[in-house]
Parts: C-alpha cells; structure tokens; sequence
C-alpha cells in the first residue's frame, strides 16, 4: 500500500508538471484551433531564456524572470506575426506542419547558440518540504503544484470573466460571427500565441528546477498531446485531468510492470491510454462534440 | 514532334484522362528515364549512394500522398511503417535466408496488415485526432517494438543486413549479378522506384482514386453518394503502407545497418514535409519534394562545410552554428512553401512549364 501510494503520489506530481505544460497547448488550440506542435520547443526556449538571465547574466531573478518573460512574448507575437497569421483558415495539415516546422527552427536555433550541452538552472525557488504519509516530494514538484494551480484557476477565471477571455471563447466557438461582432480575430489570435509562449517559460523554467535544460528537452511535449486529448483539447479543468492521469498511470505500470516491459515502456503509456480513449471517445472525455453539417 | 498546346484542347475522355497527355511529354519522360539509367556510369560512388537515397525517398512519399494527399488522411506514423518494412526484409533475407524477390515483397505485404490494423482509428475520428492516433502508433512501434523485440529487430544495437544477390540468396550470386555495390542497387531501386511512380499516377486515376479525392473533399458527402468510407480509408492506409514497406525494404539494402532510431518520429516528419514541399495531392509533388527534401539541407551544409567555413573568421567557434544549421534549414524550408507556395514544388513546376510554352506571350 505504501508503495501504490508513493507511485501515485509522485504520479500525480509529474502529472501536475504535464498539466502546467499542457495548458499552453489548450490556450492555442482554444485561440485559434491549431494543435501546437511547437509547444516543446517554446517550453524549452523559455527554460533557455530563463538560463541568459538568471545563469549567464545572473541578473536577481526578480529582475531576471520578467525580463525572461518578455523575451516569451516577443517570441510569442513574432511567431504568429510571420508564420501562423499568413495560414488562418487553412488546412489542418498546413497548420500542423507549420508548428513542425517552427518547432525545428527553435531547435536549430537554441543548438547553434547554445549547443547540446546539458545546463543546469540555478535553483531559487525557496524549498518547500511536504511529506505525505511516508512519501516526501520534492520541492519542485511543490512548486510545479502552486504555479499549475495558480494558472489554472487564473486561466479559468480569465475564460469565464474577463473581457478579452469572453472575446477569446467567442473567436474559438464561430469566427465569422465574432468578425461581424467587431472582434478582431487576428489580435486574439496574438494574444493565444503570447499567452502559450508565456505559459510556456514559466513552465520551462519550472521543467529545469526537475531536470537538466538541453534542445532535448523539447521531447517533453509527447505525453502532453495524450494528456490533451485525454482531457479534450479545448476544456483546461480536462487538461489537468489528463495530464495528472497520464502522470500517475505511467508510475504506476513503470511501478508494477516495469520489471516486465523495460524502462522503454514508460514512453509509450500514454499512447496506449490515448488509443483506448480515442477507440471509446473519439472526442476525449470533456472535449466538446465536433457536429459536422454538409 | 508534337510541341506542348498552349491550353486544353481535348476532345474525348480517353484522352483528357491518358497518362502522357501529349506525344511530346511521352518522349521527354522516356529521355528523362534513359538521362537516369545512363546516370551511375558517369556520377562518383557517393552521389550514386545519394540518388539511391532519393529513389527509396521517392517510393515513401508517392506512398504517403495516396494515403494524405489523395485521401485526406494525416499520417505522422510513416517512418514506422518504413521501420515495419526496412526489419521484415531484413529478417527474411538474414534470417530466413530468402531471396531478394521475396523479402522485398514480404516487407510491403507485412506493413500493408501493420498499417491496415494501425488505420483502423480512421473509421471512427478524423482529422486532428486520427493524427494523433497515428502519433500513438509511431510511438509505438518505433520506441517501443522495435527496440523490444530483441529477437527480430536487434534491439537499440541494430540489425545488420548483407545485400542479397539477385535473384539468388545472400552470399550465392546468381546470373552472377551481386547488389553488392551502390551502382548495381542504384538499378533495382530505380526499377522499383519508377514501378512506384507509376502505381501512384494510375491509381489517381482510377476509380479508388476517385473515391479517395471524394473522400478528402468532403468525407460525408462521398458518403453519400455511395463510397464506402470504411473500405476507401482503410484501401488508402493498406497501399500508403505497401508503398512504405517496400521503401523500407530496400532501404534496409541500402543502409546496410538499421537500428529503432533510423525510423523515429522526425522520419515521419520528413515525409510529410516532402508532399507538402513538393505539393499535397500530386505525384509529381512528391517525387520533386522527395529529392528536395533529401537533397537541399544537406547540398546547403555540403556547401558551408565545403565553402563558406574557411571564409568565416575564426575567432568564433561556428560548430553550433553548423550543428543547428539543419534544423534551421529544415524548419524553414517547411515554413516557407506552406506560406509561400502551399501547391508546393508542383506548382512552381508548372508555372514554369507554362510560362515557357506561352512564350513570348506574358499570359496563360
């Protein structure tokens, strides 16, 4: 019992971690329909970023962060500025091979500036101990804990509430209708993107408090699409659902049947979960019903 | 000779739907085929190995364009599927000591049942979650099995493959021609590259294809007027697979060594980027975005390596640079025809085609 409840509890904080990373992917496809291939690559540019201003610069990382963050949001806007903006209302295909594409770019990129090196963040998040039971869980995962939740209520209440979250649902639900209301879509659409890119550097940052910052660490992203579609793309309560079950069931097969199916298999578990519920729920299970008329 | 019409003078369906539309592209395709069968005599080993790598590119990417250009289906699993091929030809030519004429074949029928089963998601989603189902199945056949099944694909440490004799078994040549050199494998895979070619234009042009241009147009609308989706979507995934078995088979000819990483998720990239480089939708496309794909970022670090870094000051370490310079390129090249040219290679094709059979004339 102690160990089941080590697995889950160390799952779902690894769960917690995917959700934070997650979010950005619902942000962008919640914006603008498009699944963001890209959002590795953005979570690992931000850890980047991160890494000028508190590693190489070591500016105070109250400075250091925003300035950080600001990097985020101009990375943000030129991606939708130069390449998504030109595609909108294109094929899906088109629009997934462009986040592909982008996502190569910033790999190359953070490689001929960078290298491969593994980097190491400075850690300046204050450490928190928490123990539940007998299970001890690191401070990064806590910390993984209080921004995932911090975001996730602020997000909602964003969706629900304000002015720009309610102008961003209605561009999601209909654009043609939302033009004719006197919205304008491309804006919102920079807005998804700089709030992806956002998301994604506090995410990377806390991403590199967990592991060592390399252009590998854009891989990351894998087990997020199964948790994304788990939760349904468009839903944020469902990402966090998602992502907290990919967590905790990956721990638990590579608990119980690791022994078994090798190290390997935790990559594929997710996958495996997303077949089933793709075979069950085509839609995921809080995504919203695609209705299709002729 | 017939020169190329200044515009669609067709006067009955045959020939409106003929494979060579006129006398004059009949004659330039077939000096087009001599121009490459004469090629290896005159090209040194390494670029005989390149074109190598761009035929088998080539039969992987008309593959996948029957499969998402013509039918609509987004597959991102395609590297996997050429990883299915590539160890099942490789098993019966090592293994089971079987003929070339065998395994290649053998590794197109076994990833056809591979794709048929992993195209099953197809019947029930589309679209951005059929993508995504694909994803589950590259995942979980390149980083899973093939790294699992020890006893058949050799683990991470890979499989090695001799290159069979032709049509005799490994080691055994027979009619005394080995595939034993690139210039002799250059033959086999341009035989079945222009097979390849082929099987993808007339199958656009026939009645599946139909179905399946039906079927990307408006799934519920093909629907409607009587194409079974059920049978079209899975036809489509059976033969894309086929196309990349075969591909894998002879690439595992032609790399000699395989191993699970060769046919990861950035393989399945690379073939989607070629059919959209080279224009979604049409053979042609794929065969040009093939070779560019192939050929491009690697002529481009060619070059810089070759050229440019001796002109570059030396006070700055430009080994990152280089080594991110593919990614970039790579990255770029994609951007820049979905923005820039979204029919791709093909269109700039005929663009140019047409401007040059209008000539002097500015407009068509």
């Amino acid at each position: 019992m102690d160990y089941f409840l080590f697995l889950g509890v160390t799952g779902l904080a690894t769960g917690f971690v995917y959700a934070l990373l997650a979010i950005g992917f619902v942000v962008v496809y919640k914006g603008t329909r498009v699944l963001n291939f890209a959002q590795g690559s953005l979570v690992m540019l931000g850890g980047y970023f991160c890494f000028i201003f508190l590693a190489q610069l070591g500016i105070h990382p109250f400075i250091g962060f925003p300035l950080a963050l600001g990097m985020a949001v101009v990375t943000g806007l030129l991606i939708e500025r130069l390449s998504l903006r030109p595609l909108i209302g294109k094929r899906l295909l088109s629009l997934v091979m462009v986040t592909i594409g982008l996502s190569s770019i910033i790999e190359g990129l953070v490689i001929a500036i960078w290298g491969t090196d593994e980097r190491a963040l400075p850690k300046l998040l204050p450490e928190i101990p928490l123990s539940l039971g007998s299970v001890s869980i690191p401070s990064a995962y806590v910390w993984a804990f209080i921004v995932t939740g911090i975001l996730i209520s602020a997000l909602f209440l964003f969706f629900k509430f304000a002015n720009l979250g309610i102008v961003m649902r209605a561009v999601s639900n209909n654009q043609p209708a939302a033009l004719s209301m006197g919205i304008s879509v491309s804006k919102i659409f920079a807005v998804s993107w700089i709030l992806a890119s956002l998301i994604a550097t506090a995410g990377g940052y806390i991403l590199c408090n967990i592991t060592m910052l390399s252009p590998a660490s854009a891989v990351v992203i894998y087990p997020l699409f199964a948790a994304v579609i788990i939760g349904g793309l468009d839903s944020i309560p469902g990402a966090l659902i998602g992502a907290s079950a990919i967590g905790v069931i990956q721990n638990l097969t590579a608990g119980y049947l690791g022994h078994l199916t090798g190290a390997s298999f935790k990559v594929v578990v997710p996958f495996i979960v997303l077949l089933l519920v793709l075979m069950l729920k085509p839609y995921g299970l809080f995504g919203t019903k695609e209705i299709e008329r002729l | 000779m017939e020169f190329h019409p200044t515009g669609i003078f067709k006067t009955d369906y045959s020939s409106d739907e003929g494979l060579f539309p006129t006398p004059f592209i009949a004659t330039s395709s077939v000096l087009f085929f001599l121009c490459l069968l004469v090629l290896p005599l005159l090209l040194p080993d390494f670029l005989i190995y390149i074109c190598i790598t761009v035929f088998i590119a080539v039969i992987g990417a008309v593959g996948l364009n029957i499969l998402t250009g013509f039918t609509g289906q987004i597959s991102i699993a395609h590297g996997a599927f050429i990883g299915v091929g590539a160890y099942t030809c490789a098993y019966f030519t090592q293994n089971l000591a079987m003929p070339l004429w065998i395994s290649i074949p053998a590794g197109g029928m076994v990833t056809t049942l591979v794709g048929l089963v992993f195209g099953l998601p197809s019947i029930r989603i589309k679209g951005l979650y059929l993508l995504m189902s694909t994803l589950a199945g590259q995942f979980l056949l390149a980083d899973y099995l093939f790294v699992k099944l020890r006893s058949v694909t050799g683990g991470v440490e890979g499989f090695h493959v001799d290159r069979p004799a032709f049509p005799g078994i490994p080691g055994d040549p027979f009619w005394g021609i080995s595939l034993y050199d690139d210039f002799r494998l250059y033959y086999l895979v341009l035989f079945v590259c222009i097979l390849a070619v082929f099987a993808g234009i007339n199958l656009g042009r026939s009645k599946a294809g139909r179905a399946f241009r039906a079927i990307r147009d408006r799934d519920i609308a093909a629907e409607l007027i009587g194409v079974s989706l059920v049978r079209y979507k899975l036809l489509a995934f059976s033969v894309s697979s086929f196309f990349a078995g075969i591909c894998g088979a002879l690439s595992a000819y032609a790399w000699k060594e395989i191993s699970p990483p060769i046919f990861g998720l950035d393989v399945s990239i690379a073939y989607l980027a070629m059919i959209i480089c080279g224009g979604i939708g049409a053979v042609r496309g794929a065969v040009l975005g093939a070779a560019l794909i192939t050929l491009l970022p690697e002529g481009i670090i060619y070059f810089m390596n070759a050229v440019v870094i001796d002109m570059l000051p030396s006070w700055y370490n430009w080994g990152y640079l280089f080594s991110g310079l593919h990614a970039i390129l790579y990255g770029f090249i994609i951007v820049f025809f979905l923005i820039l040219e979204p029919e791709g290679l093909n269109k700039i094709w005929i663009n140019f085609r047409n401007s040059i059979t209008l000539w002097p004339f500015p407009y068509h």
